[in-house]
């Protein structure tokens, strides 16, 4: 083998781990005892920075002929509105269409960071941010239902299915499990777990490639093939980033749609 | 509405499954009632899934 590539080979330790989720510290750079600052917080405010920059600026001076940018941030709100929102929830979801086109972009531009180049992981490969987001769900839907059903009321619609007596004791507890332990968990898991193994795929094929260019000979031409892969996953990421992002949206609207349903 | 079916029949199966699992804790057998608990635990499931988004 060449020096150059056993020099490269040597830096890049195969397999990956969990490690490599937890980057060094910014502030103060290279600290071993603080962590509050890693390109992690960085992505996560460079995120907020841009929806917020992005959305003032493009209805800033609202046309009626819309410019190529006002075009964008209405198509995309327009989509959230009648595609999930009003969809899901019929008249009341215009209400909605505010939360969840936020909670739409800002999932988006998150994952979006797993692919873009010198970033290349999103924060949403630490459970924290899915995590949060998938108790803002939560607290949101179980509020909007007792509003809506008046206080204690919606536990009882909520727990109680439309069936004989002697079946709710053995229903009672599916449905508790099903409507406030599942659903938050699974929501944050899904997406925490979407990213992180995106990320983990990439440096496996990426790191793969030089472990076997510093293999042996006969290993070091499949090297180009583990590189190859990179690239094929990528565009697979990109899938997964945009329909994790509809799905949490998606179900967080449903979950809004069970609380808001009157008995039928 | 796939995924609420989804979680009703896992719901169901770790709900019953696991009281089924304490039970045999308790008692001392060793998985009977665990097997038993799943079975009726996605009974329930499809009952329920029946129930509420049935037509």
């Amino acid at each position: 083998m060449t020096g150059q590539s056993t020099v490269l080979a040597a830096d890049v330790p195969f397999p990956p781990s969990v490690e490599d989720f937890y980057l060094p510290s910014i502030v103060p750079w290279g600290g071993h005892d603080s962590y509050w600052f890693t390109k992690i917080t960085a992505l996560l405010w460079i995120s907020v920075a841009l929806i917020i920059i992005f959305f003032l600026v493009t209805y800033r001076k609202p046309k009626l002929v819309p410019t190529k940018k006002q075009w964008i941030a209405e198509s995309i709100y327009g989509f959230v509105r009648n595609n999930i929102a009003v969809d899901m929830l019929g008249k009341r979801g215009i209400n909605f269409a505010p939360y969840l086109t936020t909670l739409f972009v800002f999932i988006l531009i998150m994952n979006f960071w797993a692919i873009v180049p010198f970033a290349q992981i999103s924060p949403n490969s630490h459970i924290a941010f899915p995590a949060v987001l998938a108790v803002i769900s939560y607290v949101m839907f179980i509020y909007i239902g007792m509003k809506h059903h008046g206080g204690l009321k919606y536990f009882k619609h909520a727990l109680i299915p439309p069936a004989p007596w002697f079946i709710l004791p053995l229903l009672i507890p599916i449905e508790f499990f099903s409507t406030f332990i599942v659903r938050p968990f699974s929501l944050a898991v899904r997406l925490f777990a979407n990213m992180f193994a995106g990320h983990m795929l990439l440096l496996v094929f990426t790191l793969g490639g030089f472990a076997m260019l510093n293999a042996n000979v006969w290993f070091a031409p499949f090297s180009v093939v583990s590189w190859a892969m990179t690239i094929a996953l990528t565009f697979l990421e990109f899938l997964v980033i945009c329909l994790q992002a509809y799905v949490f949206t998606v179900l967080t609207a449903s979950y809004v749609q069970g609380a808001l349903a009157d008995e039928h | 509405m796939g995924m609420t079916a989804v979680a009703y029949l896992i719901a169901g199966m770790l709900v019953w499954g696991g009281i089924g699992l304490l039970v045999d804790h308790w008692v001392g057998t060793k998985g009977i009632f665990a097997g038993i608990g799943a079975v009726v635990g996605i009974g329930g499931g499809v009952y329920l899934i029946v129930r509420r988004l049935g037509a």
